[in-house]
């Protein structure tokens, strides 16, 4: 049986399923924080985060006392996350009834949640203050390290090391990890890296890999944007737990999607625009129907061929075509959500809304033009007056302060009047300045509006113009 | 940053980088052109795609010139090169995925990312405000 602490418990979900677990012969799975009914006649795994408190627990399980006995009878494996400090090794060593049982110990050094396959997180959220405000030591930064030299552990990756100067959290985490990496790499000779000394038992090699260290603070503009490609919109617009989404099917059932690597329509979408998305969709549940058995149901039901599909003609289909149902399912589904971020959208007024982001962050307006501060300003306070609800407000305040790298005393008195933003959200406005961002510049000289590259510009703008295109089509 | 490469200044390495030996591919992506060594940085996407092209000095370096440079295939996407890992202090969010993932598919480079969270706009918004709020 296994028994995972709650954060290998994240880590390994991201990774593998239930069933995945199954298939390998592990019958049960228990949280290591709940009180467990004993099995001696079990094997148990235990995959842990080294920390003193799940240490203790775990040597908890086999300590007897008059009213327990070890949990666990034959052998016992313990695998860590990370890095087991040495005092905590000392008192795993002091358990006897553990030591009796104890057949193996590895550090396994996956301390990642993966959620893509070229993406991970270490869900540090709670520490996003502690890297800016910069007082005493940073505990989080040592844990970031300690995490990305696992990372690179697993991926066999031994890299250069490049981060950002001018980011103060950028310059220590660069040395913390560069002293953990050379210290992983001292005590476990046996690990090759791409790019090493060639060792045996070594997969095929690449060059040497590169670390790049980027700071939030150098561009806190990109996350507020609305962006409208699917994955993007989804996160945005709908209501998301994780990676599930609650999605209501044709017969005004409710079910769960999960939104991950193993669907492959998610995969193939994801990065499109919402357009494309829905085009997309249509013309393949439109294939599936002009083949010879949906042709038969369509005449049957007396539609006629062409056009969007509405729903209600994809639900009768579903039902007549039980051999295609996976298939038109998945991608009724997604059908659903992506008609979920359009609704949104024009609830919203995002084209709107857009279209001023778009224009603050490149300082050209739709047709090329470098409009007038004042005039954006204008349209700022017009647009923010429409919005609907303080934090969308809030939103377009700070992008129009970064995107203007300050706004003029008279501007930000006049956006935050108009947004009716409350003590805490003007705090929160000039929360920005502890990331290095002003809020307030007052210096009339080259005043442009964007000081983005023109190369951003190029991307910002093309998203836009996407936009419009959906908005008409749909 | 008009050469294509990360520039050493704001961007130093830890340890002393290899030094390129054979001089800018000459396949450069129209669209690496025109970055400025701006503070801003305009989106971690700027800098993602610098550093695609300047592994490919590595690449082209080091490699003896085999699959070089990686042509866009049509099915699965064959990676040439070092793996370049991205790492975001603070929180990234989903269109900069996005276009990571493009400049994989355009550079064939392989490109690992990380942060220590992924963020929506409103993840940040809440952020931004509890940051505040430690400050007082």
């Amino acid at each position: 049986m296994l028994i995972v602490d709650e954060h290998a418990m994240h880590v390994i979900s991201t990774a593998v399923g239930m069933y995945d677990i199954m298939e390998r012969k592990v019958t049960l799975v228990e949280s290591l924080e709940k009180k467990r009914a004993p099995f001696p006649d079990m094997g148990a795994i235990y995959v842990l985060e080294p920390t003193a408190q799940s240490v203790r627990t775990l040597i908890a399980d086999f300590t007897t006392t008059p009213t327990t006995k070890p949990l666990y009878g034959k052998a016992v494996f313990l695998y860590f996350l990370g890095r087991l400090p040495d005092n905590l090794l000392e008192e795993i060593k002091g358990c006897k009834e553990l030591l009796k049982r104890l057949k193996s110990l590895v550090e396994i050094n996956i301390d990642f949640l993966v959620i893509e396959e070229r993406a991970f997180t270490f869900d540090l959220r709670y520490a996003f203050s502690s890297f800016y405000l910069r007082q005493g030591s940073a505990p989080a930064e040592l844990v970031i390290a300690q995490k990305l030299v696992t990372v690179c552990g697993t991926l066999n990756e031994y890299p250069h090391i490049r981060y950002k100067s001018e980011s103060g959290v950028c310059n220590s985490l660069a040395s913390l990890f560069k002293l953990k990496m050379d210290e992983f790499v001292a005590q476990n000779p046996s690990w090759w890296y791409h790019g090493g000394p060639q060792k045996k038992d070594q997969a095929a090699m690449k060059e040497r890999g590169t670390l790049l260290l980027l700071d939030r603070a150098d561009d806190p503009l990109s996350p507020l944007m609305h962006d409208f490609t699917y994955q993007a919109m989804v996160h945005d617009l709908l209501q998301m737990e994780g990676d599930k989404i609650t999605v209501q099917n044709d017969a005004g059932k409710e079910t769960d999607v999960l939104l991950d690597e193993k669907d492959a329509v998610w995969v193939e979408l994801r990065g499109k625009h919402i357009a494309a998305v829905i085009e997309t969709l249509s013309n393949r549940i439109r294939e599936i129907m002009n083949s010879s058995t949906g042709s038969a149901l369509a005449t049957k039901s007396g539609n006629s061929e062409g056009g969007n599909l509405s729903l209600s003609q994809m639900a009768a289909a579903l039902k007549a075509l039980p051999e295609y149902q996976e298939v038109l399912s998945k991608l009724s589904q997604h059908m659903h959500l992506s008609h979920q971020c359009m609704d949104s959208f024009t609830a919203q007024s995002l084209l709107e809304l857009a279209e001023l982001e778009q224009t603050l962050a490149t300082g050209k307006d739709e047709d090329g033009r470098s409009p007038k501060l004042n005039d954006v300003m204008d349209r700022t306070e017009k647009l923010i007056v429409k919005m609907k609800t303080v934090p969308d407000k809030l939103r377009l305040v700070l992008i129009a302060t970064i995107a203007c790298n300050g706004l003029r005393s008279q501007d930000k008195r006049r956006l935050i009047a108009a947004a009716d933003l409350s003590g805490r959200d003007v705090r929160t406005l000039e929360a920005l300045e502890i990331l290095g961002q002003s809020t307030v510049n007052d210096n009339d000289k080259n005043r442009t509006i964007a000081g983005l590259p023109g190369y951003v510009r190029l991307f910002v703008r093309s998203s836009t113009f996407e936009a419009k295109c959906s908005s008409r089509a749909i | 940053m008009s050469n294509d490469e990360l520039s050493m200044e704001d961007y130093p390495s830890v340890t002393p980088m290899p030094t390129p030996s054979a001089s800018q591919a000459g396949r450069s992506n129209s669209s690496n052109n025109a970055r400025s060594s701006r503070k801003a940085s305009g989106a971690a996407a700027s800098a993602r795609k610098t550093v695609g092209a300047s592994s490919k000095w590595a690449a082209n370096s080091a490699s003896s010139g085999g699959s070089g440079g990686g042509k866009r295939s049509g099915g699965p996407v064959n990676f040439t090169g070092a793996r370049n890992m991205v790492f975001m202090i603070g929180g990234m969010c989903y269109p900069e995925m996005r276009v990571a993932r493009e400049v994989m598919e355009s550079e064939s480079r392989e490109i690992i990312l990380g942060s220590t969270a992924f963020l929506s706009a409103n993840d940040f918004i809440e952020d931004l405000g509890k940051l505040a709020d430690q400050k007082r």
